[in-house]
């Protein structure tokens, strides 16, 4: 099983940086990365892509650093970019006669078989495709060759619900060996909630969340206090407060919460809502 | 890089019949009115070809997708340059036929190497500007050297014509040297930069 390790992992722009992160994405499961617009979601994917040159840190795959792989080595490493990348006057059939050339460990039939189960036209240029489609074709390149790992960024942006399901099974399929590894970034929160084994959630440019997904959701909870209720509130197990006109949301430990305290189940959208608007209770 | 060759020339086989068309043309031109100066200017297209497939390959990022795919930088720059020598060698080709079949030239060869080589110093000049500023930014400094370059090689043409008669050969030598090492210096600065490229 390979691993994809990240090592201290900083890079700057004008505008935001992103400060020694580090995390790792077992062989095996599926992890999702979420973050605000700009929280250097796509700047990590693109650091592993070889697509930037980060300032600092390390990125290992199967403990070989990335910019050190072979070729071969590095197709293990499948990816959908968020733009899609595929050359727009060419069609599927075309792409299927260029793309072995590219990618040594290519396979043609199952290439095939993707664009027929995805109901994808092969003698249509991939510009007069949908976005949909365009997506569809770009997983379809994506898991056309042999790879341990399969990077996302942002593959469901602008979909449909049906055309997000068909795509988040075509992920739960790829990983279904118990070998193969997924990354994906997105803020359809709801979509890593259904297939995502660990969520890393980034803000201010570190990392503030990585835990397993199912842990994660089931310790915390949104609870609707008021300001007496707050003051009566074990600190320890607050997270952040939203204080709102008719009350404070409260993201707290449910383990350290009083029984009788009414809540709702949380979701990463909650979390992120509360990291990025919320306060620290004093 | 047989997959990126596949790749352009499915993505500009219009776009190439049309200059393929306009070679043609320029080299009829050339052969009816005895001139040479058209078809060896047209040589132009084959600069014109890489920059048209870096155009689209900016439009669909297409240039990150294969970066990110592992393909060697040098590979990349490679299968570019290799497209310009192809459009190179077919305006050549045109210019050839012209020149020893419908002009009396007065230079010998080194008539014929001169523009050849003009065609190559430009590609040598033109691809490191577009691998590092993009085909959009890198308009304005292509469009000068373009310029710049068809102005010098009609002037250096209109002038040399008497040299070229007495030393054709010393000069033909030298400039087919001196394009071929400008070309590999181009080559190894255009890598470097796409090492250096973020996406």
């Amino acid at each position: 099983m390979k691993q994809l390790e990240i090592k201290n992992l900083s890079q700057a722009y004008s505008n935001f940086a992103i400060c020694n992160l580090s995390f790792k994405v077992n062989g095996g499961s599926i992890v999702g990365l979420i973050g605000e617009n700009g929280a250097g979601k796509s700047t990590i994917i693109k650091s592993i892509l070889g697509l930037i040159h980060p300032k600092n840190g390390q990125i290992l795959f199967d403990g070989m650093e990335i910019d050190k792989l072979s070729k071969v080595d590095r197709q293990k490493i499948a990816y959908v970019l968020d733009d899609v990348g595929l050359p727009d006057e060419l069609n599927l059939y075309v792409l299927g006669k260029v793309m072995p050339k590219i990618f040594s460990r290519w396979n043609c039939i199952r290439y095939k078989q993707l664009l027929d189960k995805l109901c994808l036209p092969q003698n249509v240029p991939v510009k007069n495709l949908s976005k949909g489609m365009k997506m569809k074709a770009a997983i379809a390149v994506a898991l056309s060759y042999d790879s341990e790992l399969l990077v996302l960024d942002e593959p469901t942006s602008g979909l449909d619900p049906v055309v997000r399901d068909e795509i988040l099974s075509m992920l739960y399929e790829y990983n279904s060996d118990g070998n193969r590894a997924v990354l994906i970034s997105s803020h359809i929160t709801s979509d890593l909630e259904k297939i995502c084994d660990y969520i890393i959630y980034i803000h201010n440019g570190k990392i503030v969340i990585n835990e397993e997904k199912d842990e994660l959701l089931k310790k915390y909870a949104v609870y609707g206090v008021t300001d007496n209720q707050l003051e009566e509130l074990d600190k320890s197990a607050v997270l952040k407060v939203i204080k709102r006109d008719f009350g404070t949301d409260v993201l707290a430990l449910k383990d350290k919460m009083p029984e009788n305290f009414e809540f709702r189940p949380v979701t990463l959208d909650d979390i992120m809502l509360f990291y990025s608007k919320g306060e620290d209770i004093c | 890089m047989l997959g990126l060759l596949l790749k352009d020339f499915y993505n500009i086989k219009k776009l190439a019949l049309w200059y393929i068309a306009l070679i043609f043309i320029f080299g009829m031109l050339s052969a009816l009115l005895r001139n040479i100066t058209y078809c060896a200017s047209v040589g132009i297209v084959s600069c014109m070809v890489p920059l048209a497939t870096m155009a689209y390959e900016e439009k669909d990022k297409w240039d990150k997708f294969v970066a990110a795919s592992g393909t060697e930088k040098e590979i990349i720059a490679l299968e570019k340059y290799i497209i310009g020598l192809i459009f190179v060698a077919l305006c050549s080709l045109s210019y050839l036929i012209v020149f020893l079949f419908f002009y009396e030239n007065k230079g010998g060869f080194a008539e014929y190497v001169l523009p050849v080589c003009f065609q190559i110093i430009i590609i040598a000049i033109i691809m490191p500007i577009i691998f590092r500023f993009g085909v959009e930014r890198g308009r304005v400094y292509t469009t000068v050297t373009l310029v710049v370059s068809m102005v010098l090689f009609v002037l250096i043409m209109m002038t040399v014509s008497d040299f070229l008669e007495k030393s054709g050969t010393i000069f033909s030598a030298i400039l087919i040297a001196v394009s071929a090492i400008i070309l590999c210096i181009s080559y190894i600065i255009s890598v470097k930069i796409l090492n250096k490229k973020e996406y």
